[in-house]
């Protein structure tokens, strides 16, 4: 469906509705960057400790901290000026995709780990 | 015999019925079918299968193929959660990142139906093709390589 054709559908669509919307998918978007800087911060003294802080998956922790904010905008975007179900299901569906990420950026910092301590 | 009985069996008639009950009855039938017409005033309320009726025969087969690979996709989502050895200390923590894995295992099912409501035409097969390779079980198909 159009967005044009989307937004005469959903006229009752209020501002205040969609703010509610974006500010639970905030959070929700927020607690995982919250989750990513702790990583960003403990990480580096884990690799320290066991003697293998020139291993430190540096990009990983980076990009687990970008991931985030980065999803919630694109989501924002594609969702902009569609009907409320469409902006909920879309913001639903990036979170996922960014679950789905620090899943894949977890593993890859555990497989790092491995490899270098054999 | 038989006219004796007749107005009977009319009066028995009239004691069941009522003045305008003929007219009563059609106005019902056509309030009944109102909301099935086209009423141009009113915006109308779009149903989840109304979008898979308005499809072609193709794109009703582009869209079963993207659910059924994003249901693959989940499949290899919850084997990669099944091995994920993560543990936080805290049952609110813990809960939290539970829901991130259960969001996960659903996301390509999630997206693929997103993708079959919000799109349209050719704009939803490359939104259903993006969804499907975005939500690919990568840690599983990358775990031998990273």
């Amino acid at each position: 469906m159009s967005r044009s054709e989307e937004t005469a559908v959903a006229p009752e669509t209020r501002s205040s509705d969609v703010a509610i919307v974006y500010l639970v998918f905030a959070l929700l978007f927020g607690f995982s960057l919250f989750m990513a800087w702790g990583n960003f911060q403990g990480v580096p003294e884990f690799y320290a400790f066991m003697g293998i802080a020139g291993a430190t998956p540096w990009v990983l922790l980076v990009a687990g901290i970008v991931v985030p904010p980065v999803l919630f905008v694109t989501g924002m975007a594609i969702a902009r000026g569609r009907s409320m179900m469409a902006r909920a299901g879309i913001m639903l569906a990036a979170l996922a995709v960014n679950a789905q990420i620090s899943l894949l950026l977890e593993q890859a910092a555990r497989n790092v780990a491995a490899g270098v301590l054999g | 015999m038989n006219d004796d009985q007749k107005p009977e069996a009319e009066s028995a008639d009239d004691a069941l019925s009522w003045e305008g009950d003929d007219e009563l009855q059609r106005a019902t039938s056509l309030d009944e079918r109102a909301p099935a017409d086209d009423d141009d005033d009113l915006a109308p309320r779009r149903g989840v299968f109304d979008v898979v009726r308005e499809m072609t025969r193709g794109e009703k087969a582009v869209a079963a193929l993207f659910m059924v690979l994003s249901l693959a996709s989940a499949a290899g989502w919850i084997a990669v959660v099944a091995t994920n050895p993560v543990t936080l200390e805290g049952t609110a923590l813990m809960l939290i990142y539970e829901l991130g894995e259960f969001l996960s295992i659903v996301g390509a099912p999630l997206a693929a139906f997103t993708a079959i409501q919000v799109a349209r035409g050719r704009a939803r097969t490359i939104w259903l093709a993006s969804q499907f390779v975005v939500t690919l079980p990568w840690p599983l198909l990358l775990g031998a390589l990273i």
